[in-house]
């Protein structure tokens, strides 16, 4: 187990990856929300626990996003049933947000699943690597130029990584929604680069090429990665 | 994201009009104008000489089977004015030319390589694109690249490829979106030049963005060398789709074996614009006037910004210049800076060449100066609050 995906495995590991994501997220406003923690156990398998109560295959975790239903490995959820049952019911309540009209607090959950998913890619992806090679720097989000939505960055180590929390720190891009919509749809990579900043539903301020590559690899995150959130966008 | 796109709504994304140095939007507001359809217009916007002759040739036709005689018009006038040039092909968009030339040095020298400057733009084809897309490895494996000026980068490439490089592409200073312009050092065109001939390989000009801003006779005479093919575009047809290639006479054989067409390349009209151009531009010295025009408004802009203690430099030529506002790595500052301006109804680009046109009048000019220097003064409060 070493959390370095295989290729095949990266889709998976971006759903898992975005679901620990969100859970922290709703855990800095629900301290009791149990917080998933996601684990790669073999090419074909991962955890969403730490002592691996929840283990899906890929195919089934990707399926799970889809379809809002799939079976975890049945042994280790009888082994420890406390802890599963907590992470199945943080997944149910993740699973609920995706069926309610999101508010703001709910668009910086998702947005932290969105970058989660692309640092994944950012990290993993060999393509994509290739692409970023070079860039450093940070990229900011916000909704109304003042609702703090995340960032993400690549750390001194050379990891893509994410955050929700406001750093200090001056970014390199400025990314900021006019409005809930255009939050929601770049939470799951479907903002036009072209149409968007023209119509006044993004403003983007900084560095550009950096943007560009991000947004380059969000959408084809977008594309590889089920989110419950492309259905809702698509309504 | 080409440097076009991806602005914010405080700019004008639609174009209605427009007439010697100002537009007008689709929602009815007139800017000044300093974009010059990102190079393409050197003598203003629907210039008179220009329209009437093109005119003219529209009512005879644009497009036939055969070329028509402004084609040869065209063409030796360009070789009588260009002094490397022995003869001279046309297409419609410097990238289909960009492209031909490098086929051109590789049928020349049976050779694969090409070799261009990190970040050089040269067109919208997958050797070269800026973009991301549509891509596969292969498109860039014949491709090598330098840093720009670093002539020792060009040697080690040369002692280590040389034997396969068909040709050196560049553009007569480096105009990379997103980052200044750099002019060249001193000696480094001598280099380019030199390294080409001793291993054989072409140079090959791309003075698509730059032609007829530097020198009414290519932008290489302003840099004092000369390549082996240069192609043009942007300005030479004042807005009409042309584009040229002109090569030494050694070439021309090779040239003729490279598979050259389109639809409506033979566009008598763009060529009867282009061939206009050239004439006003001969006539009127207009890479000179352009470029007085350039150093007055970027000096005159620069010591506007002193006073409100901005660092702002124009880069590149005074006919083109890039902007950048020290210690503003990540663009905020400049972008900023053209937002303001955009309130002003004055169109500068944060991050794009501007470009002076010889319909920009000194009063024009004042104008825009006075417009920026309340952007400026936006900025300045800004920046110190």
């Amino acid at each position: 187990m070493n959390n370095m995906p295989a290729i095949g495995q990266l889709p998976a590991w971006a759903v898992a990856r975005s679901l620990e994501a969100m859970s922290v997220e709703i855990q800095r406003h629900k301290p009791n929300f149990y917080k998933l923690s996601a684990r790669i156990l073999t090419n074909s398998k991962i955890s969403l626990t730490a002592g691996d109560e929840i283990v899906f295959d890929n195919d089934n975790l990707l399926h799970a996003v889809r379809q809002g239903f799939a079976l975890p490995a049945i042994i280790p959820l009888c082994i420890h049933p406390i802890v599963s049952y907590k992470g199945i019911r943080a997944l149910m309540e993740i699973k609920d947000l995706y069926n309610q009209s999101p508010g703001k607090q709910d668009v910086k959950i998702f947005f932290q699943a969105g970058l989660e998913a692309t640092a994944c890619y950012l990290n993993h992806h060999p393509s994509v690597q290739d692409l970023m090679r070079d860039e450093k720097g940070t990229i900011d989000c916000y909704l109304h130029e003042k609702i703090f939505l995340g960032r993400i960055f690549r750390s001194n180590e050379d990891v893509w990584k994410c955050t929700s929390e406001k750093p200090d720190t001056d970014p390199s891009v400025v990314l900021d929604f006019k409005n809930l919509g255009s939050a929601i749809r770049g939470a799951c990579g479907q903002i036009d680069p072209l149409a968007d900043p023209a119509l006044g539903n993004i403003m983007v301020a900084g560095r550009i090429p950096l943007l560009d590559k991000f947004g380059f690899v969000a959408r084809i995150v977008s594309r590889e990665v089920p989110s419950p959130l492309q259905k809702f966008h698509a309504k | 994201m080409a440097p076009a796109a991806g602005l914010p709504d405080c700019f004008p994304h639609y174009c209605q009009e427009a007439a010697g140095h100002t537009f007008t939007d689709v929602d009815g507001k007139e800017w000044l104008d300093f974009m010059c359809g990102f190079g393409a217009i050197l003598h203003g916007y629907s210039n008179p000489e220009i329209e009437e002759a093109a005119s003219k040739q529209r009512d005879r036709g644009a497009v036939f089977n055969q070329p028509s005689p402004v084609m040869v018009e065209l063409a030796e006038k360009l070789v009588s004015r260009i002094e490397f040039a022995d003869w001279a092909v046309f297409a419609k968009n410097g990238s289909d030319l960009t492209t031909w030339a490098i086929r051109v040095a590789r049928q020349y020298t049976q050779r694969p390589l090409i070799v261009k400057a990190k970040g050089a733009y040269h067109g919208v084809d997958a050797w070269c694109d800026p973009g991301m897309g549509g891509r596969i490895p292969s498109d860039r494996q014949d491709i090598l690249e330098f840093d720009w000026n670093d002539a020792d980068q060009l040697k080690s490439l040369f002692k280590r490829y040389g034997d396969q490089i068909a040709g050196v592409i560049l553009t007569p200073f480096h105009h990379p979106a997103f980052a200044q312009s750099v002019m060249p050092l001193s000696g480094f065109w001598e280099e380019v030049s030199s390294q080409c001939q001793a291993y054989g390989a072409l140079l090959v000009l791309d003075d698509v963005r730059a032609g007829g801003r530097l020198h009414d006779q290519g932008s290489h005479e302003f840099f004092n060398f000369a390549p082996d093919l240069a192609v043009y575009s942007k300005a030479l047809g004042n807005g009409y789709a042309i584009s040229a290639c002109v090569g030494k006479n050694d070439f021309k054989a090779s040239s003729s074996e490279v598979f050259l067409t389109g639809s409506c390349w033979n566009d008598a009209v763009a060529m009867t614009a282009a061939s206009v151009s050239l004439s006003i531009a001969e006539r009127d010295g207009v890479a000179g006037q352009v470029m007085n025009k350039g150093s007055y408004f970027c000096s005159k802009l620069t010591g506007i910004a002193q006073e409100y203690n901005i660092p702002l430099s124009m880069t590149g030529p005074a006919s083109m210049p890039y902007p950048i506002i020290e210690q503003d790595e990540n663009l905020f500052k400049i972008q900023q800076f053209c937002r303001f301006c955009a309130e002003e109804g004055l169109y500068f680009h944060p991050h794009h060449n501007w470009f002076i046109s010889n319909s920009h009048t000194i009063e024009s000019l004042d104008l825009a100066l006075q417009k920026a220097s309340e952007a400026l003064a936006k900025l300045s409060r800004i920046s110190g609050s």
